[in-house]
């Protein structure tokens, strides 16, 4: 199974949000991009669910696949909004840290469920402007 | 559920305290729904013009992880979805309303 390579949706979200000559990006262009962002970190989160479920150097095999794709938005979706809470639900206290995740699983969990958000609002509210947000330098 | 003004509060509190600027000019409380088809509100915090560039990541994803942590201990049952804006960008935003190539 060829793998997509999740950082490479997010360089061509950073190419769709450069700002032409002259001008702002188009809303279109910001859309697509929101869009990529989060499809990137879908496809990561599948990428690592496969790996660690199945294994990395079963790629090739139909199981990994199978797994990959079993994982659906909402799932991804329920799950982070159970991760994100300072404490969790008394069902889940079993399988998790008592004292609820560490602070940057709860903020990763956090940024998947707006991300999420904002990509359902870009691909689907025709009506809705989009703000262009100047692109953040990354650390090498 | 809360009332918006109570919602705006909260916000502005919890900016103060996260997002590592000195103030936010306002915050804009809409109620929405959410992808799920749930209901939801719509927070766009306005930042000063030229602060933009100081919002980083880290302070943005503080600050939603606070509001819902503040909002949740509140009662509040309803997903937040924030947004940042300076005053120049949301002029922007109505302008772009009559543009043809938006």
């Amino acid at each position: 199974m060829t793998i997509l390579n999740p950082e490479h949706l997010i360089q061509q979200a950073a190419r769709l949000i450069e700002a032409p000559q002259p001008g702002p990006a188009r809303q279109v262009d910001i859309r697509r991009a929101i869009s990529a962002c989060y499809y990137s970190v879908f496809h990561m989160v599948l990428g690592a669910a496969a790996d660690t479920a199945v294994g990395r150097v079963h790629r090739a095999a139909p199981r990994y696949a199978l797994v990959y794709r079993s994982i659906e938005h909402r799932d991804l979706r329920t799950t982070c909004d159970i991760v994100k809470r300072p404490s969790l639900p008394a069902a889940y206290q079993d399988h998790g840290p008592a004292g609820g995740f560490v602070a940057n699983i709860r903020a990763f969990a956090e940024s998947v469920t707006w991300l999420q958000e904002r990509r359902h609002a870009a691909d689907y509210f025709p009506g809705r402007a989009f703000i262009h947000v100047t692109p953040v330098t990354r650390s090498p | 559920m809360l009332q918006n003004d109570r919602i705006k509060e909260i916000t502005h509190e919890v900016a103060r305290a996260s997002l590592g600027l000195g103030r936010i000019e306002d915050a804009l409380v809409e109620p929405t729904i959410n992808s799920l088809g749930e209901d939801a509100f719509r927070i766009i915090v306005v930042v000063p013009n030229g602060e933009r560039p100081l919002l980083t990541g880290h302070a943005m994803v503080r600050f939603m992880l606070r509001l819902d942590d503040r909002l949740e201990e509140e009662g509040e049952p309803r997903q937040t979805i924030p947004e940042f804006a300076t005053p120049e960008d949301l002029a922007e935003e109505i302008a772009d309303d009559d543009d043809p190539e938006s």
